[in-house]
């Protein structure tokens, strides 16, 4: 019954899902489920035009990034992996110590994993992020989680850091970073990509809890 | 007054001093400019180009700097001179297809010059300097410069320039800093073109090909054309005379610089995490000589200094980080010796390799040298923006050998040199918008750094009793000269990202000077 209320709800209004949608935990079960559309599984690339990681209030700013991957229906309620990603890349980066190249590995693909549902508007965060980055003689790696919003009606997937879905550099070099970065450091990484499926097509993707 | 060799004054006419030096120093001067504005000439064409997989069509931009008007007689000399050549993303595709990561060109475009129906043709030839990435898919846009001959318009009336046809060199190169090698053999035996080496154009039929005007005044009196075409700056370079006797007269094509294929070597040390290397280059002002002397590329070696994070001041995060910087030729700390031609007595044309010893920083308490690169990052944390200013001072000695005076050797001792240290102090600024976008000097970047130096007065010079001290004083030393510089990206040794380093650690970056 409820799941057919829920249906409905979708179907007419956005405001009024966002009321009964918000917490898609109660509906566990073992027909809850991430449905990717148009098809799954499906492609995907995005891009943005503005991405910013600030490290010790050192802000790292690229005025392009490009990502591809992989949208898969699942089931499961939270914590449910939808996607992956790979490769992600980079370019036109900038510090105010001058040009910089981060580097990512996707190598294992990043995980794009759907906790919540609201609307259209799916939240959740991408796991297995790791990147290097270099300037002048300091070579430092950041890993961990960002947390990541993607919405069906614009086919913008956003991510940035909270408390709950942290960056942190993981290495350093042995000698160059000082005052820059060191272990244990908290980044944060900002941007808002555009995604549409196929890779390279023009349809946005949606993703849909039900 | 100083003692010069014999025969040297008997054989120096003032006719012939003048004559000698205006021949020998016309690489060092500036083109003689109209006194009126200048104006900008900014011309985008179409042109068809040749590649391994076929006919492209290739957007080209030509922009210029150029007189509003000038004299007849008078030598105009285009200056900023870029050609911006858009690769479109066949060709981009088809270089990264073959492995290229990165891409240096040279250009030659053939300008026609015009003046009330009488013509000729000069070249403007330009690098890129900087081999440029190669992106996945294109378009690559590729922006050469370079200087370019005088043109010296013979009569009074518009001076036209325009564009003709376009070639040049490609050089596409791998990762690790190799060049591409040309595509496999084809079936059958028939070798395959480069992926793409040669760049040849010729403009879109049916497009203005027009790049600017400059309007001539004024006959100049008792200019006819000369029996020889005259060369441009005594380069012995002769050009072959027009047939149009009434054409403008051009000079000889200036060469691009061989900057990159000059590159001394330039290796860091890969046990020392702080280590970069960086190759830098310029000119310095002489301003009694009124002409710039060029400062040959050099291998700086850097060891970079921790950076300081200061929030000190409200609203803002300076970042001060201090590092060293010893100059690198051959183990010495020194610029590679480089011929220079000055004037004696303001007439005298003379010669002499000149040796700038750099006085490399002491050895602090800690160990490590005292840092001569100081530099104050700002950044503004209500919008991240920020600006950096970045101060470098080096010691030098500077030491005159191997002159001679007029063409005839004059023996100044092996202590021919400054009578103290001198001290250059460069600044760069650079500035970032909230966007990221950056303008200006940094030293993981590079860019231009500018200064002033003053010579000192010169000891040590002549033998056998000679005294020289006073003929180098009087024609170089005091009077402060303006200093312009450009460092390339470094290569951070331990780090050797084939972005900034070649597989042999070597600084990728080669800068170009600029005057």
């Amino acid at each position: 019954m409820r799941n057919s209320l829920r249906r409905l709800v979708v179907a007419t209004g956005a405001t009024v899902a966002a009321v009964v949608l918000a917490a898609p935990a109660a509906t566990a079960g073992a027909t809850a489920v991430w449905t990717v559309g148009p098809s799954s599984p499906e492609t995907f690339s995005a891009t943005a035009t503005s991405a910013v990681l600030t490290l010790n209030s050192i802000p790292m700013t690229c005025s392009g990034s490009a990502a591809a991957g992989t949208l898969t229906s699942a089931s499961g309620t939270t914590n449910v992996q939808v996607g992956t990603i790979a490769p992600l890349t980079f370019s036109g980066c900038t510090s105010p110590f001058g040009t910089v190249t981060p580097t990512t590995n996707t190598s294992p693909a990043w995980r794009l994993v759907a906790n919540t549902y609201s609307g259209g508007v799916t939240s959740g965060y991408i796991d297995g992020v790791q990147a290097t980055i270099k300037v002048l003689t300091c070579t430092f790696t950041v890993t961990g989680r960002v947390a990541a919003t993607y919405t069906n009606s614009t086919g913008k997937l956003a991510v940035s850091n909270n408390a709950t879905y942290k960056l942190s550099v993981a290495t350093i070099s042995a000698s160059g970073c000082s005052g820059i970065a060191k272990v244990g450091d908290v980044p944060t990484f900002t941007s808002s990509y555009g995604a549409v499926t196929p890779a390279g097509g023009t349809t946005k993707p949606t993703i849909v809890y039900s | 007054m100083p003692i010069l060799a014999p025969g040297v004054r008997r054989r120096t006419t003032a006719r012939g001093a003048v004559v000698a030096t205006a021949v020998l120093l016309g690489g060092m001067l500036p083109g003689a400019q109209a006194t009126a504005g200048d104006h900008e000439i900014d011309a985008h064409l179409v042109y068809t180009c040749d590649f391994a997989s076929g006919e492209q069509q290739v957007q080209v931009g030509v922009t210029a700097t150029v007189p509003d008007s000038a004299r007849a007689g008078e030598r105009i000399t285009p200056t900023d001179v870029v050609t911006e050549v858009t690769l479109p993303d066949a060709v981009v595709k088809e270089l990264a297809g073959a492995g290229a990561v990165t891409l240096g060109a040279e250009t030659r475009l053939t300008t026609r010059v015009g003046q009330q129906g009488h013509r000729t043709e000069t070249e403007w030839l330009g690098t890129t300097g900087t081999a440029v990435p190669v992106p996945a898919s294109g378009p690559l846009t590729l922006r050469s410069a370079g200087e370019v001959p005088f043109v010296r318009p013979l009569a009074a009336g518009d001076l036209t320039f325009d564009a003709l046809g376009l070639a040049g060199v490609l050089t596409p190169r791998k990762a690790d800093g190799t060049a591409v090698e040309p595509a496999a053999t084809a079936a059958g035996g028939t070798a395959v073109e480069p992926a793409a080496t040669e760049l040849a154009c010729t403009p879109e039929a049916d497009q203005p090909t027009g790049l600017g005007k400059v309007r001539i005044t004024g006959e100049e009196p008792g200019i006819t054309p000369e029996p020889t075409w005259p060369g441009d700056t005594g380069s012995g370079k002769a050009e072959a005379r027009p047939k149009d006797l009434a054409a403008p007269e051009v000079g000889a094509r200036k060469e691009p610089s061989a900057a990159a294929e000059a590159a001394p070597p330039c290796v860091g040390d890969p046990n020392d995490g702080l280590n970069m290397v960086a190759y830098v280059t310029g000119y310095a002002d002489v301003t009694k000589l009124r002409s710039a002397t060029k400062f040959p590329l050099a291998c700086a070696q850097i060891t970079q200094g921790e950076t300081r994070p200061d929030f000190s001041q409200p609203g803002f995060l300076h970042m001060y980080q201090d590092s060293a910087v010893v100059l690198d030729y051959q183990g010495k700390p020194q610029l590679p010796p480089a011929s220079g031609t000055f004037l004696t007595f303001g007439f005298m044309p003379t010669t002499a390799v000149m040796e700038m010893t750099q006085i490399p920083p002491k050895t602090g308490g800690d160990g490590l040298l005292v840092p001569n690169i100081k530099s104050d990052i700002a950044i503004d944390l209500s919008n991240n923006s920020s600006k950096n200013i970045t101060v470098i001072t080096m010691d030098f000695m500077l030491r005159l050998r191997d002159v001679e005076v007029n063409g005839v050797p004059m023996d100044v001792g092996d202590s021919c040199r400054t009578s103290k240290p001198f001290r250059l102090t460069l600044e760069g600024r650079m500035t970032m918008t909230p966007e990221g976008v950056i303008d200006g000097y940094t030293l993981v970047s590079g860019g231009v750094l500018t200064g002033s130096v003053t010579i000192p007065p010169f000891s040590g010079c002549g033998t056998a009793g000679e005294d020289l001290d006073s003929l180098f004083t009087a024609s170089i030393s005091g009077e402060s000269g303006y200093v312009k510089q450009t460092q390339g990206a470094p290569c951070a040794t331990v780090s050797a990202d084939p972005t900034y380093c070649t597989p042999e650690g070597q600084p990728v970056n080669v800068p170009v000077a600029e005057r």
